[in-house]
């Protein structure tokens, strides 16, 4: 019956819990002290009232205007700047430098195994492993 | 979707959307108590929570011009209030992993001299037992019960079962209870 008391300040119940609730709560002494503190409790918890420290909406402009005049980086521009570009930067290198050296721009040539024949690679892992 | 703003609102985003930066700390003037209720209620009064009550602000205005209207103002600020301040907590609780020790199996009642004065206070009781409560049970008294939200609302914006919220409550009740005995007995 407490459950039922407690959650009748929260929920609908219906007609039958309600009823037996209402009988419950003219029979049973407990009970009707358990409504009275529920009662008080709630009403203090419904007087709470809270405010931030003064002038909060002039703190909330100013910072609307520094964050304005210094816009934060989206975060995802400054992983590419960080990570991104600079490999990209180095992948230009290395591919300049293939083609000023080897004078083609294969794969082969880029990943450095362009004098390496296939048979080469086959022989070495049939008498290696 | 239906626009459920109240007009005053409604005219203030529209001028906030155009640049109006006044019509912008207009709105803030307006809401920040509910901002407050939410963002002290669940931090207590810190300095935290002048922060998060701000970053709050600050998000909106941000999501202003994605903002359609299909929550009222106050709903769409207590929902980015009660995250912002869940997180809050999240990041607290890391902080002070090391150092502060659960209490969760101590007898909660208010005893320690220093509370015991400040109890004569009810507000400052009431305001201490509420910071005693885990934060996914402050979560739902300080939306049910001190901002008046209903329980199907609150189950709406902390993205609940209703009957998760309705245990919660029952259970921040029982504790609250133990914790202001001798103000409400």
């Amino acid at each position: 019956m407490l459950e039922l008391l407690r959650r009748s300040y929260d929920a609908t119940l219906s007609p039958g819990e309600k009823e037996r609730l209402d009988k419950a709560l003219e029979a049973d002494i407990e009970l009707q002290q358990e409504k009275k503190h529920l009662d008080k409790l709630r009403g203090l918890l419904e007087d709470e009232r809270y405010a931030f420290d003064d002038h909060f909406a002039d703190r909330v402009m100013e910072r609307i205007a520094t964050d304005e005049k210094n816009p934060s980086e989206n975060p995802f521009l400054y992983a590419f700047k960080r990570i991104a570009l600079p490999g990209l930067v180095a992948a230009v290198i290395l591919f300049l430098f293939t083609v000023f050296s080897s004078g083609t721009i294969s794969l082969d040539s880029i990943l450095g195994v362009d004098a390496v024949q296939p048979e080469y690679v086959s022989e070495f892992l049939l008498f290696n492993y | 979707m239906r626009n459920i703003l109240e007009p005053d609102d409604r005219k203030l985003i529209e001028k906030v959307k155009k640049g109006d930066k006044v019509a912008f700390s207009q709105l803030v003037r307006r809401y920040e108590q509910t901002v407050a209720g939410v963002v002290i209620g669940m931090l207590g009064r810190c300095s935290e929570a002048d922060d998060v009550g701000q970053e709050v602000f600050i998000r909106f205005y941000r999501a202003l011009n994605d903002f359609r209207g299909e929550a009222g103002v106050a709903t769409y600020l207590t929902r980015i209030a009660i995250n912002l301040s869940l997180n809050e907590l999240k990041r607290r609780q890391r902080r002070n992993y090391l150092f502060v020790k659960n209490n969760d199996n101590e007898n909660p009642e208010i005893k320690d001299e220093e509370n015991r004065q400040d109890a004569y206070d009810t507000k400052q009781a009431v305001h201490q037992a509420l910071q005693q409560l885990n934060p996914e049970f402050r979560s739902v008294v300080v939306l049910r019960m001190l901002q008046g939200y209903s329980t199907k609302e609150t189950a709406k914006i902390l993205k609940l079962p209703m009957g998760t919220v309705l245990s919660r409550l029952s259970r921040a009740q029982e504790k609250l209870k133990i914790l202001l005995k001798h103000i409400i007995e």
